[in-house]
């Protein structure tokens, strides 16, 4: 497992040297998304790193809206290094022109099959940055598998939200600020503004230092370490943490937390959105517009009633009772054996049900 | 995309089966849905699949269609059970599903013949990364907000696909289904139904005193450029607001679909379908990137207050007879208050309620909410909605 150094300024190269890392990510005001380095500085730097081992790639992650495409074109005819995109128009655009690149899923993308979609059709690329909220058991059985090289932030800020807006500037603050709210705690979160807009980032930082030898031993093959706000002391305490094993949560100056590694806090959210599965072969009759003791007032939903089948429905507790459809009477006296979807009828039910209650034929609630 | 004689579809939310209704009645070409799994909204009603079964029957015969949302990126073991429930869509009859994870796509694309629309969660920005979706079997691409009209219209003759761009409703500031606020500070996953709205909350900036609502977008309003929409031949026009109620999906589908009458004419768009929309609690409007490709300064609130809604919804016709209509209330009314109907197709007209009767007939001073009252027929018809406009 190799370690990636990302920089938005040539002075952070030195920090990227004491770290070993073997590859360089580098920021660019006119690339990436959170800008970055200008293109003389960038320059100098590619000048500099040449005939270093060290292997160099430019960040271009900006998402390119269509009346932006044909001037984003230009980091493609001479793209100086390897790219990493993340807007996934511009990964086919380099697909087919046969450039290799690496192709950054940190949105989305949480599942095996969402990742393998893009290595299938695409087969330029070279590397998959993977997003850090895949959970640990779910990950580790994948890297394994992965057809590309992989990567995994390993030290760095979170990147929340991000938005083309110039929040900042609009609001005459500079571009860096602490914001704070009483519905989000206690804590202040950076934004950061570029020329693309303003970044969110948690107020800690992510680390995934206590787990290296687990990725490495599952194949991961590079693990980013984000070294844009690094100071030179924290450099030599995030050197140790990866050399030695050195646990530096206590010294280093940030909060560190390992994310969704290990457990996903959200996990048990499909669960609580789900849970009304049923069979199709339930239908439902009518709603429930008003009770008065054991006489409903319903609206039909459909045309096709039977006279003497069973109706179905759940009380407020869940519970399922049965009765048997023996005609409605219309609002004004009108007997309906066949109703049609829409009318309202008083139906003789086997007790109250509360308005908006849905009566079903054939299979209970429960199916 | 089809360009020329063509009108855009006028796409509604549905957040149960009655907003569906409402739709189709006050004109919606097609409405979208959230089924009970794989969708981003759970804190809507969402259909279970009779209802939603009912609601394909009901759009139909309406000459709507009804897509389903299955929008939420999923963890592995969420996509369970994925292939079968498209099996069950389909035998109910939904005319799309709206998918932004390229693994739910590909398990759709080869389970089911439903055609497959790609959610703005995805982000789709350009010709390119649209072709690219249509690989996989996409039909139609749902843009990024970030776009303009005239983006959008080249971007789906790029790709050959169907284009849909938001007109109307709330917005995220971010890039929708790139924000991951909730999961980090609240543990909800905000790309699988559990956003917490972080980015309406006020923020103080370095620690000054003052608060301000910084990232919170106003609400999208593309009445104005209705006419460069048709024009430019963008497929669907679409209503955000599933969790709204059912005098906001009355009222946006009423004035999106009567301003379309008037811009296919070369006509003025009526006045009241303006009126129509600035009624609705809003916090403020703003074109966004529909008309330039980039949002302004005056596309962000800046506050948390909203305005309220100008009128409180009434009820609505639930029934008719030969002499009499009947209303379900969805809000008290006394008696002497002053109803406006929202007629489904042209000018409103009003009623007054001198007197009030129960369903069954007797007298009433006020009703209250949820009840059924009884009105004489006077042009009522099932499923218009009533807005409280004032007392006599």
């Amino acid at each position: 497992m190799k370690f990636i150094g990302q920089i938005d300024h040539p002075s952070q190269l030195a920090s990227l040297v004491t770290l070993g890392c073997e590859e360089v990510l580098i920021c660019s005001e006119t690339r990436s998304q959170e800008g970055g380095m200008n293109e003389a500085e960038l320059k100098a730097l590619l000048d500099q790193l040449k005939g270093e081992a060290i292997q160099v790639t430019l960040l271009l992650d900006r998402r390119i809206q269509e009346n932006h495409w044909l001037e984003v074109l230009k980091f493609l005819d001479s793209p100086l290094a390897r790219l990493r995109v993340m807007d996934l128009g511009l990964a086919s655009e380099l697909n087919e022109r046969g450039l290799e690149f690496d192709l950054d899923l940190q949105v989305g993308h949480l599942n095996d099959r969402a990742i393998e979609v893009w290595l299938e059709r695409m087969k330029q690329i070279r590397r998959a940055v993977l997003n850090p909220q895949i959970p640990r058991r779910q990950l580790l059985p994948f890297l394994g598998k992965m057809s590309v090289e992989s990567e995994l932030l390993g030290f760095g800020p979170i990147a929340m939200y991000h938005t083309p807006r110039r929040l900042l500037s609009w609001s005459e603050v500079g571009d860096e600020v602490e914001i704070q709210s009483d519905e989000m705690g206690a804590g202040s979160y950076p934004m950061k503004e570029s020329q693309w807009g303003s970044t969110l980032y948690y107020n800690k930082i992510l680390s995934l230092l206590p787990h290296l030898r687990e990725l490495e031993g599952a194949g991961l093959s590079a693990l980013r370490l984000d070294l844009r706000k690094i100071a030179p002391k924290e450099v030599d305490l995030l050197s140790r943490g990866l050399r030695e094993g050195e646990d530096i949560r206590k010294d280093y100056p940030v909060p560190l937390l390992h994310g969704f590694y290990g457990e996903n806090k959200s996990d048990s959210l499909l669960d609580k959105i789900g849970g009304r599965r049923s069979d199709i072969s339930r239908k439902a009759l009518a709603e429930v517009l008003d009770g008065r003791g054991r006489e409903l007032l319903v609206r039909s939903l459909v045309d096709d009633w039977v006279l003497g089948e069973n109706i179905f429905c759940e009380d407020g507790k869940g519970r399922s009772h049965t009765f048997i459809f023996e005609g409605g009477v219309g609002l004004e006296g009108e007997l309906f054996t066949k109703p049609r979807r829409g009318d309202l009828m008083k139906l003789r039910a086997s007790r109250k049900f509360p308005v908006g209650t849905f009566l079903y034929s054939q299979k209970g609630p429960e199916g | 995309m089809t360009i020329g004689m063509v009108a855009p579809e006028i796409l509604a939310p549905a957040g149960n089966l009655d907003k569906l209704m409402t739709a189709c009645r006050y004109g919606a070409d097609a409405v979208y849905v959230g089924g009970p799994r794989f969708g981003l909204r759970s804190g809507a009603e969402n259909f279970s699949d009779e209802e939603l079964e009912a609601g394909v029957v009901f759009a139909h015969g309406k000459g709507a269609k009804v897509y389903v949302t299955l929008n939420a990126f999923l963890h592995e073991r969420d996509l369970e059970g994925l292939a079968e429930y498209s099996g069950v869509l389909q035998e109910i009859g939904v005319d799309a599903l709206i998918v932004s994870d390229p693994g739910v796509m590909d398990i759709l694309a080869k389970s089911c013949k439903i055609p497959l629309h790609v959610s703005t969660q995805a982000t789709c920005l350009n010709g390119s990364q649209a072709r690219l979706w249509k690989s996989l079997g996409a039909t139609r691409i749902i843009t990024g907000r970030e776009l303009s009209l005239e983006e959008g219209a080249k971007l789906g003759e790029s790709s050959g696909l169907e284009v849909e761009m938001f007109v109307m409703g709330a917005m995220c500031s971010a890039y929708s289904g790139h924000c991951t606020i909730s999961n980090y500070t609240a543990g909800r996953d905000s790309n699988r139904g559990g956003c917490k709205q972080s980015c309406r909350f006020d923020f103080k900036m370095d620690g000054k005193t003052e608060s301000r609502a910084l990232m919170s977008s106003r609400d999208l309003n593309g009445l104005e450029h209705l006419e460069q929409a048709n024009n430019l031949g963008i497929d669907s026009l679409k209503i955000e607001g599933r969790m709204k109620s059912n005098l906001y999906v009355a009222g946006a589908t009423k004035a999106f679909r009567e301003a379309l009458v008037a811009v296919q004419k070369g006509e003025e768009v009526p006045g009241r379908c303006r009126e129509l929309l600035n009624a609705f609690s809003n916090r403020g409007y703003t074109e966004a990137s529909l008309a330039e490709g980039e949002a302004g300064p005056e596309s962000i609130a800046g506050d948390t207050s909203q305005s309220g809604p100008k009128f409180a919804w009434a009820g609505q016709v639930v029934s008719v007879t030969e002499s009499n209509a009947y209303v379900q209330l969805k809000n008290p009314l006394m008696r002497g208050d002053l109803l406006e109907v929202l007629s489904f197709e042209g000018e409103n007209f009003f009623l007054k309620t001198d007197s009030l009767e129960d369903y069954e007939g007797a007298s009433l001073e006020k009703g209250k909410q949820e009840s059924i009252l009884r009105f004489p027929k006077n042009g009522l018809e099932v499923g218009m909605i009533l807005r409280k406009v004032g007392s006599s």
